[in-house]
């Protein structure tokens, strides 16, 4: 998952400009202004270019219109979700044949089955959705490389309704332009739908279901333990992925009256991520400047030489292994470098103002002295039990990693799990968030029965959890780390118009402030200490406002000053917000410092349980852990 | 149709799949020994299986493709494309091992389109009808049908290949640290093998294999530049179909899928083809590891 989150990390679009080049952000910020000026400009200018350009260029652009709006919904996939999808097209060849055969056949208006591709989109996206995101990664591209041949090869094999690679040609007589009277008005007609789609597929990314879908990309374990439904928001992304697809299908019959089985193959889902990746993947406009490139300048070079497809493939090796932001990225760059060009100062000198790698490494927290005086006094243990765990089982082929195990944990304790290695602590970690299922047993949270609950279930009920290894949304700000956190426990990261609530915002950033990070609210978590990081953990598992907090080796990794101010904000953040907090941990000093029960695992079972003075003086204990971890010690 | 002649089409189209199924093998064992140490995805690889191809046919031209100069045709055809594959790698696949997925598969992509282009300069895009040697002309009589030659020649080479890589991976030193790199390649690196030459002796390997197959490939009559892409599209199910990165599973895969091809023809010809993907779908969604494969998705 990490060396996922690492790829992924590195997508292409950002390294290009965040660290090669090296602009200083406020450049940055002018050329983010310049890109939306230019954009809007070109947008403008396409919608008018009736008025003042050939009808050959005209009939061009028209073509990069579909393709980019084809690319476009790819690009939800690609560069949101984090989905490489190889068999975009078939949802083109579907829109497109939901326009074409009806006519052909039947005599259907195409402005009506026009009408109906977005239908016909999401449905088959939904269908089709449920089998290809079984795969991750490769699996799932292999997948949808798959799926999309079997379209292609229907429409191929059943020539008697598609026409096969001959296609339905020329189906549209002179008549078909009728509605539109004039070559002009068909142009307009297209424009307005993709303007139209664009902005919808444009206030999707910008939405709160468009970050979530971002986090989900960088990290979708980390994804489901802040309660988002994972499966079903990338379900719900490929089938918007799907709708627009197919419309861009039934734009490319209206405008150039026909379609045929090799329009949709395999190799055209390629040229639809190739338009991408050339656009510049990491920018939304970016699959349109992709398809104007790709109409343009294949029109212009299929003319000159034989060797045009190598020379696509060259100009996509360069894109892919040298410069990967594409050409919205050069723009970006130009628009940066003139910035800072104008404002009459180097940019190298300036990127060296930014924050300095010895500064990343402290760790951000609050003074220890103020969180020892802020940790009011031990809260009574009594009252029914948050969580109790009843039995619980889990067996690995022979291995039995967590044998009948019984264990309740009561509201507003401090409760503390040890064990020597392999003891079972990560296992029943594991069974409690729902991400194994007990094979025998209950897990019984304030009296409701969570046995085999999915993970992002158990958090909008209150349960979070951090983990032994740092897992973080990598390429996201600390901010969004947390605001995200705490909208999906919310369940408010579906809305697909507009951010996240203000609640949420103002509740994250007082998190940020409480673990120490407020001054690091926009640098990438991947950009923070390993110390910081784990602070951003915490607030992030305290963003989804649980009841019961998991921390799995909270200071792992931490040095000892560090594991001294992580200990005191679990300790002050516990008591202040009535939280119940389960831990696994190995340093003793922290265990009988902050703990008000402790249980102990060995070999998969309770051995021992009880408050630290007990346990500390229970002879059994002693012999079989404290004194395992003696030897070790001594060892 | 009589009982006769449908056993007897049965017959001819069996053998006829038992040999694209060999040489789609061929292809499919470089592909997927490729997959298996480098864990990349080469859709460039039926393009090097087509440069094969184009290569013997050059190669016959010039030397001839008698009963002698033909091996020495496919032999130098399959040293050919090993060459290429090792610049390809070394150069062009190396930097991307560590890059997201849409760079690796778009990488290797861009190499269809280049070679695609290549072929249609040097070659043209017409396509060449090519001939046999000598002692592969004809055909062998089998119940009332002629079956080429060519088709157990086919069969042949692929159990010989076969036998070769099984030899070459469990009986060899180098074999056993293939196999541990496709087991665990960061591993094999910790414990101080080169890994990078390893790896590109991998590739270069599958890379051989492929350029074999394209040689004798044109022993069927006629190449052109649609091989690349029908190539690759079939190596790729018989992968997944056996398991990424087993060859055994190729083994089987590929004349499955090679008779399957041939007999679906006999039964509904418009769907053989929508039949694979649909084999190929079902195969990866129920069971992602293939037939033999063990890793899971």
């Amino acid at each position: 998952m990490s060396e996922f989150a690492q790829r992924w990390s590195r997508l292409p679009g950002r390294e290009v400009l965040g660290r090669r080049f090296e602009t200083s952000a406020e450049s940055r910020r002018v050329a983010d202004r310049g890109l939306w000026v230019l954009g809007g400009i070109l947008i403008v200018l396409t919608g008018l270019l009736p008025f003042f350009a050939s009808y050959d260029r005209l009939l061009l652009v028209q073509q990069a219109l579909y393709l980019g709006l084809l690319a476009l919904s790819l690009n939800l996939l690609v560069n949101t979700t984090g989905l490489v999808s190889f068999g975009h097209a078939m949802f083109f060849g579907l829109g497109a044949y939901m326009v074409g055969v009806p006519f052909a056949k039947l005599g259907w208006d195409p402005l009506l089955t026009f009408g109906l591709t977005p239908v016909i989109g999401a449905v088959s996206a939904f269908v089709i959705g449920l089998v290809v995101l079984r795969g991750k990664e490769l699996y799932f591209a292999l997948l949808t490389l798959g799926v999309g041949q079997l379209v292609w090869a229907t429409a191929h094999g059943w020539q008697s309704l598609t026409g096969g690679t001959n296609g339905t040609t020329g189906v549209f007589g002179p008549e078909y332009l009728s509605p539109f009277v004039h070559p002009n008005r068909l142009y307009w007609f297209i424009f307005g739908c993709v303007f139209v789609s664009t902005a919808i597929l444009y206030v999707i990314t910008r939405s709160a279901f468009g970050d979530a879908l971002r986090g989900i990309r960088e990290n979708r374990r980390r994804a489901e333990f802040v309660g988002l439904p994972v499966k079903r928001y990338e379900l719900a992304a490929f089938v918007i992925a799907g709708t627009f697809g197919a419309v861009s299908g039934g734009l490319f019959v209206l405008g150039e009256t026909q379609i045929g089985s090799s329009q949709i193959d395999w190799t055209r889902s390629s040229i639809a991520l190739i338009v991408c990746l050339v656009g510049g993947i990491g920018f939304f406009l970016g699959p349109f400047a992709g398809a104007v490139f790709y109409i343009f300048v294949f029109d212009y070079i299929i003319e000159k030489t034989v060797l045009w497809d190598t020379v696509l493939g060259i100009v996509v090796l360069a894109v892919a292994l040298a410069f990967s932001g594409g050409l919205v990225g050069a723009i970006h760059w130009l628009l940066a470098q003139g910035a800072a060009l104008l404002r009459g100062s180097r940019p190298r000198a300036e990127a060296r103002q930014a924050v300095s790698a010895e500064e990343l490494e402290e760790v951000h927290l609050p003074s220890l002295a103020d969180l020892q005086q802020a940790a009011p006094a031990r809260v009574e243990v009594s009252g029914p039990p948050l969580l109790a765990i009843e039995g619980a089982t889990k067996r690995f082929g022979g291995l039995v990693a967590v044998d009948d195990v019984n264990l309740t944990v009561q509201r507003g304790s401090i409760h503390a799990i040890i064990g020597p290695n392999g003891a079972g602590k990560t296992t029943l970690f594991n069974l409690v968030t729902g991400l194994m299922q007990p094979d025998a047993g209950r897990i019984v949270l304030d009296g409701g029965d969570v046995t085999g609950m999915t993970p992002w279930r158990l958090v909008r009920r209150g349960v979070g959890r951090s983990f032994q290894q740092t897992n973080l949304f990598w390429t996201l700000s600390s901010l969004m780390n947390v605001v995200l956190a705490g909208s999906a426990a919310r369940g408010e990261a579906s809305r697909l118009v507009g951010g996240h609530s203000t609640d949420v915002q103002a509740r994250a950033s007082e998190l940020l402030g409480l673990v120490g990070l407020r001054d690091f609210a926009n640098a990438e978590a991947r950009e923070l200490s390993h110390g910081d990081q784990r602070s951003l953990e915490i607030a992030t598992a305290l963003a989804v406002e649980s009841r019961l907090l998991l921390l799995d080796e909270p200071t792992a990794g931490l040095s000892p000053t560090e594991t001294k101010a992580a200990v005191a904000l679990i300790r002050k953040i516990a008591r202040e917000q009535e939280l119940t907090v389960l831990f696994v941990e190995h340093d003793m000093e922290v265990v009988f410092g902050i703990a008000d029960w402790i249980t102990v695992l060995h070999r998969g079972s309770v051995l021992a349980d009880g408050t630290p003075a007990e346990i500390r003086a229970n002879p059994e204990v002693q012999r079989a852990y404290l004194g395992e971890v003696e030897e070790e010690a001594a060892s | 149709m009589t009982l006769g002649t449908s056993a007897n089409q049965y017959v001819v189209q069996i053998v006829a799949g038992l040999g694209s199924g060999a040489v789609l093998f061929l292809v499919a064992s470089g592909l997927t020994l490729i997959f298996g140490a480098l864990r990349v995805v080469n859709f460039a690889h039926g393009s090097l299986y087509m440069i094969g191809a184009y290569v013997s046919f050059s190669l016959a031209e010039t030397i001839g493709f008698g009963n002698v100069t033909f091996w020495l045709t496919i032999l130098m055809a399959g040293i050919a494309v090993a060459a290429a594959g090792t610049f390809l790698e070394v150069f062009f696949f190396r930097p991307i091992y560590r890059r997201p997925l849409l760079t690796q598969l778009l990488v290797t992509f861009a190499f269809v389109l280049i070679i695609a282009g290549v072929v249609r300069a040097v070659w043209g895009a017409q396509g060449e009808s090519t001939t046999s040697p000598p002692f592969l002309r004809g055909g062998v009589r089998v119940l009332d049908s002629q079956i080429p030659k060519h088709d157990f020649f086919f069969m042949a080479l692929a159990l010989v290949v076969a036998v070769a890589l099984w030899a070459i991976l469990y009986r060899t030193g180098l074999g056993r640290t293939i196999r541990a790199a496709v087991s665990d390649p960061e591993l094999l690196g910790l414990s101080g093998a080169n890994v990078r030459v390893l790896f590109t002796g991998v590739f270069a390997l599958g890379c051989f294999f492929a350029g074999l197959a394209g040689a004798v490939a044109s022993l069927q009559g006629a190449i052109g530049p649609g091989l690349a892409v029908d190539a690759i599209i079939r190596a790729f199910v018989v992968i997944v179909l056996g398991g990424l990165g087993s060859l055994s599973g190729a083994f089987i895969a590929s004349f499955l899928v090679g008779v399957a091809e041939a007999v679906g023809i006999l039964w509904v010809p418009q769907a053989s083809l929508a039949i694979v993907f649909a084999v190929l779908v079902i195969v990866l969604a129920v069971r992602p590891q293939g037939l033999l494969g063990t890793r899971t998705a």
